[in-house]
């Protein structure tokens, strides 16, 4: 009775506690002091400090944006990724998706902080704190929509601490304890007067109804405004506090400095302050956190919650950043799942580095588990929508969304991607009992900016590149959900290809490939054409000579001058196109002491275990051991190295032969992996847990074990705990019957400027290997060398058969990035009695080139390119005189690197 | 055939008639001719020709003789050299006008040391100009000067002479009309021989 007792109390604080936050340090990649973060609705991170430092953090790292300033910037705030502002010394900025502006009022050595955006992004606020002790302290209103800045700025009577409201109505906090309200025409009325000053140098009001706010002094007194008065907090915080921010009165973090010049976090959870634990760094400036579902427990910084903290020196720390990604849950099933092979985000995003990045893309996942893909922080990037029928590891509980997704991609004027999502939605099979489903949308682009209007010579797009994939295409049913019935069949996937094409197929400039399904010929291992009508088999090689064909295509639009920020891409993925990976399915009962379980190994079989891919081919004996809901945060050093669970000694395995194969092997040494979604924690997630593997001598295991005679596997569990066992399971590796064969030796390296997968290394595999090259962000592959198949060497994947040693290295150089704002103006220059006209081009430098030597202008006559000239890279204008006053000019810019090879061109024209 | 406008139909008039009266014989021309030697400051009429080269000082010469009542023919030139730049390039560029000038004035002596005369005469510009990027430029024109002043007898043959003169020649080189006449303000040096 006792221990059903401790069951259910064990159940019950693994279903109340939430899980604790992960606070992680995040590298921002700058030595700069950074004093503003924010976090847009979408979930992108900025971050501003010194010498104009502005970073953005897409997911996966961050990255420095050109804020075309060296001042120092203070802070930044916004009302979605297309509109942000940031502020500093004699600055104001104004981000419009695309690029930082410069909308400064008045440069006259001031300092401009805090800034505001509407939630509507109607308007922009900006203060101007007095530092002459005379109490000149500044408001300025900017109108987004007319981009003009209000005709006066207003004195208020101390520096504005926080911002809080709708365009015309503002509610601020100054330094003395006031609390403000300013409407559109800058007039100001008191809320609250203070008693006293407060000397408060963070605030933060709550936006739930502008009325609340918490303030905190230099001394660490934490105040809190309830509305009517402030009262002293007694927080009894001795740091000193720089910045303050929550989501709720119950959920509020100070950040700031102690005594030893580290940072702090201390976190409000609607009845007292607390000092988070988290990793050593340095000061901590300012602080935005938000609720990104509303859900989770309030008072409690869970995975519901997004934090970002910067400080100094560069210093960065959030909680369930996507540290250490590792690819999608889920991938794009193979025409043979049999193979347990999938593509995974990595994979597709892998090849979609060959779009440059100017092209929008749309990716359409039309079945179960497409969220995981849709979602993915690989394609959360502003050129890029994305869609799917199901949320984040779900299934598609509402079939047929395909069904309306295939028919309404369709080329016509006023659609959009948002469009096609509709008709998904509305073609899916519901029950009738209401919708309740989770967002199905993602990337960073609006689907409402993706538009679907015809291709034309001068419209919104182009030209457009489809390509269609679907693993396993095959016949669905229709079921009522509700009743159960069944409805018949669903069109097949073939039907959703074809319909797809016929809609595109009268279009200009516009190219469908389709990947799909089986091999045309089983017998050729080589054949890359798929069944059944499908260009290419359906798996990552089909997918990948599918990509090349778009790539071949962007090429040629490239050089007929299309311009690239008009052109589309779209993948579909046809219904049978994903797959939910290996989630465990087998429960072994729990070891206690010493259990016996049983597998059969057989040797035509080639296990794989589901969590890892042995890369040593050495044989061994593994198992699993799954910690579904367990939630245990996988253990690191402070070098941030994985920790393993289990020591030496902990578990033993013994491998009992088939009678008259020998004595049992005692197995008493393992080693030991994790498998985990990414963020550290082990069982948040279905088929997360530890492997334990236990190598075993080659010919041992051949000798013995590789006869498919029945074996028996004996696991001593010797820790104090009882474990679960998932499934058993047996790595043959690479294994060879009679004489020992030298394993071909595979040696892959990479240049400066990326990586391969695999990863460089040395390998022994036999058969065949692809390898796939992936640049770092402004590099590009261009190509492998060594031991590459004549022809080959562009190929992306590369694909090698393993008949002999061989050494393959991907190259890579840094992308040569075409200079920034090329403009060209036509001029009149004369003497008294002569004149001529000339056209003056100007341009910037792109900032992320490291070796250009110089530029060239080329002058774009009936498509061919004439070098008009070239000069130094330190030139960024140059003159073509005495040009015509009534004809139209063009001109290709382009940088070139000490390789002497070109950027891709911009273009001007004048008239 | 090209028309002639009427400024340049006058102006040729003039020209023809100073010509003939200045340069004919006469037994009286040896004791009436006179001389002048005079240094003005110009200030173009254009605002092209003020933004490109501006103002400066013209020397000019001249020589005059009565011929009737308190009439007096009058033949002379001047010269202005100016340096300038080219509007949006700024290329160095040089500028030469030499006119030729005559014409008739009215003197009206106001004591035996002082008079003050307003004459009217006829201009033959010459004007060069070097344009390094654009070649250079080698023309004329014709057109109109007024000119007023007075003159300070300090002996019986010399005296210092204070004028102004106003002149007027357009021309179009381009898709634009420049104008290359001024207001000259200066002093000279006169001798009656």
């Amino acid at each position: 009775m006792k221990k059903i007792y401790s069951c259910i109390l064990f159940l019950l604080i693994v279903i109340t506690v939430p899980a604790a936050a992960q606070w992680l340090k995040m590298d921002t990649n700058t030595p700069q002091t950074l004093r503003g973060a924010w976090i847009a609705p979408d979930m992108t991170l900025y971050a501003v400090g010194d010498a104009g430092t502005i970073l953005i953090y897409n997911g996966l790292f961050w990255t420095p944006m050109q804020s075309k300033t060296t001042n120092m910037l203070f802070d930044i705030w916004g009302s979605s990724s297309d509109m942000v502002a940031a502020c500093g010394w004699n600055t104001v900025l104004l981000y419009n998706g695309k690029n930082w502006k410069n909308i400064t009022p008045a440069a006259s050595n001031v300092f401009y902080t805090p800034i505001w955006v509407t939630p509507d992004g109607q308007s922009l606020w900006v203060g101007q704190p007095d530092f002459s002790g005379l109490g000149f302290d500044w408001l300025y209103r900017y109108d987004i929509t007319s981009r003009q800045w209000n005709s006066f700025a207003t004195v208020v009577a101390g520096a504005i601490m926080a911002f809080c409201g709708s365009d015309n109505d503002i509610t601020m906090v100054l330094e003395n304890g006031d609390i403000k309200h300013a409407d559109n025409n800058l007039t100001i009325t008191d809320i609250y007067s203070s008693s006293s000053p407060l000397g408060l140098q963070a605030a933060w009001i709550n936006p739930s109804d502008c009325r609340e706010a918490f303030g905190v002094n230099s001394a660490g007194t934490i105040y809190y405004f309830n509305g009517s008065s402030w009262e002293n907090m007694q927080g009894g915080i001795s740091d000193s506090i720089w910045g303050i921010h929550g989501t709720s009165s119950s959920n509020v973090y100070a950040v700031g400095i102690n005594s030893q010049g580290k940072g702090v976090v201390w976190f409000y959870n609607g009845s007292k302050w607390k000092r988070e634990k988290i990793p050593s760094v340095r000061g901590l400036i300012d602080v935005n956190v938000v609720d990104i579902d509303t859900g989770g427990a309030a008072g409690v910084l869970d995975k519901h919650d997004r934090i970002l903290t910067i400080g100094e020196g560069g210093a960065g720390l959030g909680n369930n950043p996507p540290k250490g990604y590792r690819g999608s849950w889920t991938g794009l099933v193979d025409w043979d799942d049999s193979r347990r092979k999938y593509i995974s985000d990595v994979q597709l995003y892998s090849l979609m580095l060959q779009i440059p990045k100017e092209v929008k893309r749309l990716l359409i996942f039309s079945q179960c588990y497409g969220g995981e893909f849709a979602k993915s922080p690989l394609f959360q990037f502003s050129h890029t929508a994305t869609m799917s029928a199901s949320g984040p590891d779900e299934t598609s509980i509402y079939g047929g969304f395909h069904l309306g997704v295939s028919g309404g991609a369709k080329p016509e004027e006023g659609r959009t991607a948002q469009t096609i999502y509709d008709d998904g939605m509305a073609n899916a099979y519901l029950d009738g009992s209401g919708f309740e489903t989770t967002e199905m949308k993602g990337g960073g682009l609006d689907l409402k900016e993706f538009h679907l209007d015809p291709v034309t010579e001068t419209g919104k797009v182009r030209s457009r590149h489809i390509i269609i994939y679907c693993g396993k295409p095959g016949i669905g049913k229709k079921k009522d959900r509700k009743t159960g019935k069944d409805l018949g069949e669903e069109v097949s996937d073939k039907d959703d290809r074809d319909r797809i094409k016929k809609n595109f197929r009268n279009e200009p400039h516009t190219t469908i490939y389709t990947v799909g399904g089986p091999p045309a010929s089983s017998s050729s291992p080589n054949e890359t054409k798929g069944t059944d009508g499908w260009d290419y088999r359906g798996d990552f090689h089909g997918l990948a000579q599918a990509f090349r064909r778009v790539k071949e295509d962007l090429d040629k639009d490239k050089a007929a001058e299309r311009p690239l920020d008009k052109e589309q891409f779209i993948l579909y993925v046809g219904d049978h196109g994903e797959y939910k990976r290996s989630k465990n399915s087998v429960t072994i009962p729990p070891v206690s002491s010493r259990t016996t379980a049983f597998t059969t190994i057989d040797a035509s079989a080639r296990f794989r275990n589901a969590l890892e891919v042995d890369m040593e081919n050495q044989p061994a004996f593994e198992f699993v051991l799954p910690y579904d809901d367990l939630n245990v945060k996988v253990q690191r050093d402070a070098g941030g190295n994985y920790i393993p669970f289990y020591a030496q000694g902990d578990f033993f395995m013994e491998i009992i032969p088939p009678p008259g194969k020998g004595s049992p092997d005692y197995l008493s040494t393992f080693f030991e992996r994790y498998c985990d979604d990414g963020d550290d924690i082990l069982g948040n997630q279905p088929g997360e847990g530890v492997l334990l593997r236990f190598a075993i001598d080659e010919t041992i295991f051949l000798d013995k074990y590789l006869n498919g005679a029945p074996v028996d596997i004996v696991i001593t569990n010797n820790t104090s705990s009882a474990v679960y066992v998932g499934v058993i399971s047996q790595s043959t590796g690479t294994v060879s019957r009679g004489p020992h064969v030298k394993k071909h030796t595979l040696t892959i390296a990479a240049t400066a400027g990326g990586t391969t997968d695999p990863p460089p290394g040395t390998y022994y595999p036999e058969g065949e290997v692809t390898i796939i090259p992936l640049p770092d962000p402004d590099y590009l592959f261009i190509g492998w060398s060594g031991d590459v198949p004549a022809g080959q060497e562009n190929y992306v994947p590369l694909t090698i058969t393993m008949d002999t040693d061989k050494s393959i290295t991907a190259n890579f150089r840094a992308d040569i990035l075409p200079p920034l704002n090329f403009t060209a103006q036509k001029i009149f220059n004369r003497s008294l009695f002569k004149a001529e006209y000339i056209n003056i081009l100007r341009w910037q430098a792109n900032p992320n080139n490291v070796d250009i030597v110089s530029y060239r202008i080329y002058r774009v006559i009936d498509g061919s390119w004439d070098l008009a000239g070239e000069v130094g890279a330190g030139v960024f204008q140059v003159w073509d005189r005495n040009v015509s006053p009534d004809r139209e000019y063009r001109y290709a810019l382009v940088a070139v690197n000490t390789q002497a090879q070109e950027s891709s061109p911009v273009f001007v024209t004048v008239k | 055939m090209k028309k002639i406008s009427t400024i340049s139909a006058v102006s040729i008039s003039i020209f023809v008639s100073v010509f003939v009266i200045v340069l004919s014989p006469s037994p009286t021309a040896a004791e009436d001719l006179i001389g002048r030697f005079g240094l003005s400051y110009f200030s173009p009429i254009d605002e092209a020709f003020r933004d490109i080269y501006g103002g400066g000082l013209r020397l000019s010469g001249e020589i005059s003789m009565p011929v009737w009542a308190n009439f007096e023919a009058w033949l002379g030139m001047s010269i202005l050299g100016r340096t300038g730049e080219m509007t949006y390039t700024k290329d160095e560029i040089r500028l030469k006008i030499i006119p030729i000038m005559a014409g008739v004035r009215y003197v009206y002596p106001l004591n035996q040391k002082l008079n003050i005369y307003t004459g009217l005469g006829a201009a033959y510009f010459f004007y060069h100009e070097e344009i390094p990027p654009l070649g250079n430029i080698n023309k004329s024109s014709l057109g109109v000067v007024i000119k007023a002043g007075g003159s300070l007898y300090l002996t019986d043959r010399m005296f210092v002479d204070l004028f102004v003169d106003y002149s007027t020649s357009k021309v179009e080189p381009f898709d634009y009309e420049v104008e290359i006449g001024g207001i000259a303000f200066g002093f000279g040096l006169g001798y009656v021989i």
